[in-house]
């Protein structure tokens, strides 16, 4: 029957100085408490952070859009989480609040396994910290239907737009493995040779470690993500060149 | 004023206190006093109790009691059909769920934490799961036999008919289970008096309650009171489970001398009540080059899971149906259902039609291309139409539309143009599928017995008029459809119709609302009843209008006479009628006529008529992921009379999203007999966002026997559903879907396995 209740229990959800959505300098800064139908609609994420943006225009449905927090998405820790993997591909920071002060950790420190981060009692996710780059990105999310679904599988691109054919791909991906991964190994082959793309397509399986769950089997997780990899790259590469 | 005639569109008359909670469900009720009963249940599949040990719940502050079988007054025993199945354990568990005790406390959740701390040891037997298990087990069985029940069905000569068939073909198909999802679990609220029982509840058939608690209390029947309190979804799932809900609660109030109420936590209701049966078939036809069915060889076996409950009505109904609607001389259909240590299956929107529609649509699908012919133009060669006669002999003559419904379908969606366009976009492969069913109306020659059903109309003084009937409402409208077929019998606004709640005391019984009876059997008791209102109220017009009673008519609240076309309103005869003290109410009954039939070899009448419907689907295939969108879907259904269009509609969308649910999503499982998908987040429901357009087309072919003509529409809506998404995915990848349901995986897997 769950988890016994503390003694106390704090709604920290409508603290106004940690919701909101800013550019500060070369970044841009989100509030721990900022919804996640905030994230879908805001025009600095629509332009600099797409992957998050179509990360939450997927996300659940639109009751729980308007309640959960980005801040929860990230302390939740899920292999599933759908905010993360764009996170993780903006090589976002985190500024964590206690008494003594805040400090600094990048996501993917923070996130050490399911639902286990580096928070400590007494301290809270205060603000998450985007460098801004220019680089492209996109989202893409398999669900089962076609919303309030829990990602089988979800994956992050991000790339270079300026440099013509030196696209530098950095792909993230979640629900393959205990936190959201880096598939570098793909990557960096795939960065050097983009054109033959399909034959890297195996080294997908060298960072990730599927298991099989009510939703799906290891076995459909490693295929069908190399099959959204081949197919979403594809459709990059192929784009005409602006 | 509303005026309503029969066959407008007018929306639900319960609607309005439903979108803003004025309705109370069940779960709102209470009563001063009440006190909460939970089941406990077994943890393991199969086996033997070999002890209780209640000692720690009834240390938990506000434990109140704890009662097993041993504190029964009357029979252990809850069997709706076949007496298999105790209300509480007395010595062997058949699945986990199987119901041991209850236990009473001062709230829910302190019931729930009661139950939870009952200790209960096992001495544990090897269960079994599947059909194929069931059939070959060496250990103990479940119990005398293995074999819940078997129907079947032999016409003509099937060697023959094989012999002179050009071309025989077989295959094998699967569907799953499906949980009911009703959107209010199972509950109820006890009120124990001196000498009655008062039950109030989520149900859909107060008289079976009635029965249930009669014989495990030993109280006379007419002094259990069962009330059907506004019901949050059904399906079937209510038809006879709450008998066991509300008996066990009566036992409890009983037992603490307190109104108890007991509704079931939606991980436990999963678990311990029934499902849709899974089905294994194997079909084996045989056909002339020109395509005409000679001969069919069906074996049909359902997991009836570990005890009968409605097994039988299930496994006959799929030995009717389960070769469709289409003409076939030589026959042998055989139907077998198994028990296994799962929770028991049951009653479901269609009783295992949506699984023979999948065996047969798929099979008429596979056929169609072997011979290379179109599956539309295969099955208009064999499709039945007026003058011919079913699998079972049954020789069809009013309302028999099997062919409309395929031809306004095809033609609304523009069939062959679509089915022949190849797709644009390489990443989806589009898809075209067709499923054409029957569905036997009520409860069939094997129901026949206790098919009759009851509606009351009262008129009050001041002009509104109170109409009773025995079956309910459960969301699909039946209140709706009761005060405009009132209205529409009396010629009266349907502003002035009140229908009560269905009460088991306000008329004999009536049956179950189920095997979309509802409209039918109330509609025609409703005529019953107002055919001796009318005569009354006529004479009392006639007498103030000092004219013959023969050329007066009751229409548009008024009394005319239909030489002079003089008027006398209906409440100025009402007047009349109440100071001379003239009775204005009455009692109708109708029961479905009488059907000839032989169970030895399921030849003769099964049904007094037929509903038919066509549903075609359309889909697309994403090649990357696996995943099937369905993207318009066209549901022909031929209704008889459509009482409310809207209402036809609301029903065949809602059935639809159900048979969309079934074949891809839903994907009900069990580790080991424990229900691994109890909730929302890993038993997926389709949303709105995967329900495609739907058109609906409605087909009036009036059935002689209907209220106006009306046939069911409830369960027609859902049956050919899944088979017809099932044909549109086999013809986008040109591989066939032979198993439900139909997943990513499983359709990757065909997509790669074709790839060169
Ligand atoms: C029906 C449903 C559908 C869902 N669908 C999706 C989906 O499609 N994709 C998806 O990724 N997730 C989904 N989720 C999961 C969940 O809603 C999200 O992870 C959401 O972002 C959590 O945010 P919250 O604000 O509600 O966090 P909460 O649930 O309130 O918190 C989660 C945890 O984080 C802690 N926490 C929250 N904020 C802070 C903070 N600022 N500092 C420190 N600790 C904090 C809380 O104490 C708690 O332990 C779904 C959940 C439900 C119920």
């Amino acid at each position: 029957m769950g988890k016994p209740l503390p003694q106390y229990m704090i709604d920290i959800k409508k603290l106004s100085g940690m919701i909101g959505i800013q550019i500060s300098g070369t970044e841009v800064r989100i509030g721990a408490l900022t919804s996640v139908e905030d994230i879908r609609n805001n025009q600095i994420l629509k332009r600099h952070f797409a992957s998050l943006t179509q990360a939450a225009e997927q996300f659940a449905g639109v009751q729980i859009r308007h309640r959960a927090t980005i801040g929860g998405n990230i302390c939740n820790a899920s292999p599933a989480g759908d905010l993360l993997p764009g996170l993780y591909a903006a090589d976002a920071e985190l500024t964590i609040l206690s008494k003594g002060g805040y400090r600094r950790q990048s996501i993917r420190e923070f996130i050490i396994g399911p639902g286990k981060t580096t928070l400590k009692p007494g301290e809270l996710l205060y603000n998450i910290h985007l460098p801004i780059t220019g680089r492209n990105s996109k989202f893409y999310k398999l669900g089962l239907r076609q919303s309030m679904a829990i990602s089988v599988v979800n994956l992050a691109i991000s790339w270079e737009s300026s440099s013509a054919g030196a696209f530098h791909f950095s792909l993230t991906s979640g629900s393959v493995a205990p936190t959201v991964v880096y598939l570098k190994h793909f990557a960096d082959a795939v960065n050097s040779s983009p054109r033959d793309l399909d034959t890297f397509l195996p080294l997908i399986d060298k960072d990730i470690s599927p298991i099989t769950d009510i939703r799906a089997t290891s076995d459909y997780r490693r295929k069908v993500l190399k099959n959204i990899v081949r197919h979403e790259l594809k459709t990059i590469l192929e784009a005409p060149v602006v | 004023m509303i005026k309503s005639p029969l066959g407008s569109r007018i929306s639900r008359i319960d609607a309005a206190d439903k979108v803003t909670g004025k309705t109370k469900f069940l779960t709102d009720m209470s009563v001063p006093g009440m006190v909460y009963a939970y089941p406990i249940y077994s943890s393991i599949p199969f086996g033997h109790i070999t002890d209780i040990n209640s000692a720690a719940a009834e240390s938990l502050t506000g434990f109140i009691g704890f009662y097993t079988h041993k504190d029964i007054p009357g029979k252990n025993q809850v069997g709706v059909i076949l007496p298999d199945q105790p209300l509480l354990v007395e010595k062997t568990v058949r699945f986990m769920g199987d119901v041991i005790g209850v236990v009473v406390a001062d709230t829910h959740e302190n019931a729930r934490k009661a139950a939870s701390l009952i200790d209960i040891s096992y001495e544990t037997l090897e269960p079994v799961f599947t059909i194929e298990d069931s059939k070959n087990s060496s250990g103990p069985l479940l119990h005398e036999t293995n074999i819940a029940c078997s129907h079947r069905v032999i016409k003509g000569d099937i060697s023959k008919g094989f012999e002179t068939s050009h071309h025989i073909i077989e295959a094998s198909f699967t569907t799953p289970v499906q949980e009911h999802y009703y959107l209010e679990p199972q509950g109820c609220i006890v009120i124990p008096g001196e000498d009655q029982i008062y039950i109030i509840g989520s149900l859909q058939c107060p008289y079976y309650i009635q029965k249930a608690v009669a014989a495990i209390t030993a109280y006379a029947m007419e002094n259990i009171i069962v009330e059907q309190a506004p019901t949050g979804g059904a399906f079937g799932g209510k038809e006879d489970v709450p008998s066991e809900v509300c008996a066990r609660t009566a036992l409890a109030a009983l037992m603490v001398k307190r109104p108890v109420k007991m509704v079931y936590d939606r991980k436990d209701d999963m678990q311990i009540t029934s499902k849709r049966h899974p089905f294994q078939m194997h079909y084996k036809i045989g056909v002339s080059n020109s395509g005409e069915i000679l001969a069919a060889e069906v074996r049909l076996e359902e997991n009836a899971g570990a005890y009968a409950t409605l097994s039988s009505v299930v496994s006959y109904r799929a030995s009717i149906q389960g070769l469709g609607p289409y003409r076939i001389p030589n026959v042998k259909m055989e139907s077998t259902s198994y028990y296994t240590n799962l929770p028991p299956n049951g009653a479901f929107r269609g009783f295992g039609s949506p699984q023979a529609a999948f065996g047969h649509e798929r099979m008429m699908d596979i056929v169609a291309n072997k011979l290379g012919m179109d599956p539309i133009e295969f099955r208009l060669i064999n499709i039945i139409r007026s003058g011919d006669s079913t699998i079972t002999g049954q020789e069809l003559v009013t309302s028999v539309s099997a062919e409309e419904t395929i031809v306004q379908a095809r033609d609304a969606a523009y069939w062959t143009d679509i089915r022949s366009k190849s797709t644009p976009d390489s990443r989806y492969i589009t898809g075209m599928g067709i499923a054409v069913t029957h569905y036997g109306n009520c409860l069939g020659a094997a129901g026949w017995h206790m098919d009759g059903s009851g509606a009351s109309v009262r008129i009050r003084e001041d002009g509104q008029i109170d109409v009773a009937f025995g079956l309910v409402e459960m969301g699909q409208g039946a209140l709706t459809a009761v005060a405009q077929m009132t209205a529409e019998a009396l010629g009266v606004d349907i502003s002035r119709i009140n229908v009560l709640p269905t009460r088991s005391d306000r008329l004999p019984d009536s049956g179950p609302s189920v095997a979309s009876r509802n409209v039918v059997m109330t509609g025609r008791a409703i005529q019953d009843a107002v055919s001796k209102l009318t005569p009354p109220i006529l004479k009392a017009a006639s007498d103030m209008m000092d004219f013959p009673t023969g050329l007066l008519e009751l229409k548009n609240d008024q009394i005319i006479d239909g030489q002079t076309g003089n008027s006398i309103s209906f409440d100025d005869v009402l007047q009349y009628m109440f100071t001379h003290n003239i009775p204005t109410q009455s009692e109708g009954w109708w029961h479905v006529p009488p059907l000839k039939f032989d169970p030895q070899t399921g030849l003769g009448e099964a049904y007094f008529t037929y509903s038919y419907a066509t549903h075609l689907a359309k889909v697309r295939v994403d090649t990357v992921t696996g995943l099937v969108f369905v993207d318009k879907i066209w549901a022909a259904h031929d209704v008889g009379k459509a009482i409310n269009p809207a209402g036809i509609e609301g029903q065949v969308e809602g059935g639809i999203a159900q048979g969309i649910g079934w074949a891809l999503t839903e994907n009900f499982r069990y580790d080991q007999g424990k229900v691994i998908t109890p909730g929302l987040t890993t038993y997926l429901l389709p949303t709105a966002g995967d329900i495609p357009e739907i058109k609906t087309i409605i087909i009036e072919n009036p059935a002689p026997d209907g209220p106006w003509g009306a046939k069911g529409i409830g369960e027609p809506s859902i049956i050919p559903t899944a088979a017809a998404i099932a044909n549109a995915v086999s013809h986008a990848l040109g591989a066939p879907i032979n198993d439900l349901p139909i997943t990513p995986e499983n359709v990757l897997n065909l997509i790669q396995r074709k790839a060169p």
